[in-house]
């Protein structure tokens, strides 16, 4: 296989393993609201009351996100498209957490704990999908 | 990307869902026990020994949402309760709190709850205002 398909094939790898998290955390999410609530290692309770039909709101984009992303994995034309749509719901998410960081919803030094899952893990995601684009184009 | 970038990336990006959908929110990383005593649930705080039960009274049911002392929700395996000393109804466990039927008219509530892990506590409740 010439180097630059092997490189390429390798987004398979990142899709296959990403796509797989979105889709078992929104099918989880789906399928028992109060469990994902209770046991998801992040005690969820601390934010707020369940609100079943929320989680399951929320479950839909992970599922279709997670469904996007391995379905890519094949359908190569849709690689873009989904890391595009997956960064951008990361990128919108951390936004909210800035927003509700400077009006004072989150304690103060909150962000600490978002630094890495939420603000790093975004960038992370973005400067991947423009990798990929990059080498879309190529 | 060669293959060990992609697998590390992947890895990453696997947690990825499971951090932003649970961690970022969580406001828990502060608290430590018994510094939490807020009603979640628009209901009354208790503190039992080391645990919490938060009772919300409606017009025809009681809820219980038991926690430990940080407030992790825990889940109860049985529960026995008697309203001024008579069983009425029965508690069920229904997706993460305890139900009751709420008798009409009652002063005095003793509840007591098994745990998942076989810890058991027991605690009275007074009819709206505040246990004893």
């Amino acid at each position: 296989m010439p180097e630059q398909n092997r490189e390429r094939d390798s987004w398979a790898v990142v899709l296959l393993l990403f796509g797989l998290g979105n889709a078992l955390n929104g099918l989880w999410m789906l399928a028992s609201p109060a469990h994902w609530y209770l046991n998801l290692p992040a005690n969820i309770p601390g934010s707020g009351p369940l609100n079943e039909h929320f989680v399951r709101d929320i479950g839909c984009i992970f599922a279709l996100l997670g469904g996007a992303l391995l379905a890519s994995i094949r359908v190569r034309g849709w690689r873009l498209p989904a890391m595009l749509a997956a960064a951008a719901y990361s990128a919108a998410h951390a936004l909210v957490h800035v927003f509700d960081s400077l009006r004072g919803l989150f304690e103060p030094g909150h962000w600490r704990f978002d630094f890495g899952p939420v603000y790093l893990a975004s960038l992370l995601l973005l400067v991947l999908t423009l990798k990929l684009a990059r080498e879309s184009r190529e | 990307m060669n293959r060990a970038g992609a697998a590390a990336a992947g890895c990453v990006l696997f947690a990825l869902p499971f951090l932003q959908s649970g961690l970022g929110e969580s406001h828990w990383h502060g608290a430590g026990p018994h510094l939490d005593h807020a009603p979640r649930h628009g209901g009354s705080l208790l503190m039992v020994g080391d645990f919490h039960v938060e009772v919300v009274e409606g017009a025809k049911r009681i809820e219980l949402y038991v926690s430990d002392a940080e407030r992790r929700p825990l889940e109860a395996s049985s529960v026995e309760a008697t309203y001024d000393g008579r069983r009425e109804g029965e508690v069920r466990w229904d997706s993460y709190r305890l139900v009751a039927p709420r008798p009409p008219g009652y002063s005095v509530a003793d509840y007591r709850i098994r745990l998942g892990s076989g810890t058991s506590f027991s605690f009275r409740w007074r009819g709206g205002s505040r246990r004893s």
